[in-house]
């Protein structure tokens, strides 16, 4: 049962990032790309979690990555407020 | 860079309210003839459209408060700009419009990739946009 | 460690949510209120997480309610970004 809940999650993760790659090209506002690196890392977390055979979230490499992710958003919206766009 | 030849509140105005070449068009056309009333099929034929088209930016125009729409078989609509500050906003947009065509359609076409910004832009703390 | 981390994600989590609901509650564009939806249940997956592994012991395990929660959060934001992305 976990293990395909991790899997639905998996894939679900990794197609929202695509379409958030997808918006990045139509739009060219890199802060979809950096919500497409977000999700598309904490996707192959998720994998790598699944793949151990006693998923625990305790070690570093999974909230190191999971943070990592986060941090992505945050510079996606940092960037968003803190930097003058030149306009199109 | 377009944007630099059309006035903000212009551009605000035709991201606002027009969400189509043929519809800025559509309202030209009824401008220009203030006093006539327009059904879809005539505007198909005069705008190179199909008559499905045409119904649903006569009916856009008309839930915008730009056009008046005199129900009736088939229903046909005036020019009716309501207030007179959309008016005269209008009477500017065309005058830039038959000037600058290029930078025009071009704020048009880049507006229908906006909605999916506004996800990304729902990330700006500030209220006023930049 | 883990809790630390897993506990700015959560927070993290959550001013996305707010930031996007509130944006819906503006404009009424209804991709924001699923994004705002799986920020919401991503913070609540995280925080979870957090009272999982510190707060709990070892005889509760919130592991399949928190995939649970994590799944259905993504599942609406993907139902928005198919159906309501425009």
């Amino acid at each position: 049962m976990d293990l395909m809940l991790l899997g639905a999650i998996v894939m679900a993760t990794l197609t929202a990032a695509l379409f958030f790659l997808r918006f990045w090209k139509h739009t060219r506002d890199r802060f979809f790309l950096y919500f497409a690196m977000s999700f598309g890392i904490e996707g192959v977390n998720r994998a790598a979690l699944a793949l151990t055979g006693n998923p625990n979230e305790d070690r570093p490499f999974f909230y190191f990555v999971r943070f990592l992710s986060f941090v992505l958003i945050v510079v996606a919206i940092a960037e968003k407020n803190f930097v003058k766009r030149k306009h199109p | 860079m377009d944007q630099k030849f059309i006035p903000d509140d212009v551009a605000q105005f035709v991201t606002d309210k027009i969400d189509s070449v043929a519809e800025l068009e559509a309202l030209l056309l009824l401008r220009n003839a203030p006093d006539r009333e327009w059904t879809a099929r005539e505007l198909s034929m005069r705008l190179y459209l199909n008559v499905k088209d045409a119904v649903d930016i006569l009916a856009a125009l008309s839930a915008k408060g730009l056009a008046l729409c005199k129900t009736g078989d088939p229903d046909a609509y005036k020019y009716q700009p309501g207030l007179s500050e959309v008016g005269k906003m209008i009477d500017r947009l065309c005058d830039i419009y038959a000037k600058q065509i290029v930078p025009v359609t071009n704020l048009i076409h880049s507006k229908s990739k906006t909605r999916v910004q506004e996800f990304a832009d729902a990330f700006k703390l500030r209220k006023k946009d930049d | 460690m883990a809790g630390f981390f897993y506990s700015l994600c959560a927070l993290t989590a959550a001013l996305c949510a707010l930031l996007q609901l509130r944006a819906f509650h503006r404009s009424g564009y209804r991709l924001l209120l699923w994004g705002g939806v799986c920020f919401a249940g991503l913070a609540l997956n995280n925080g979870l997480l957090v009272v999982d592994k510190l707060i709990l012991g070892a005889d509760i395990d919130l592991f399949t309610y928190r995939l649970v929660v994590a799944l259905a959060s993504v599942v609406v934001l993907l139902y928005g970004l198919i159906w309501d992305a425009d």
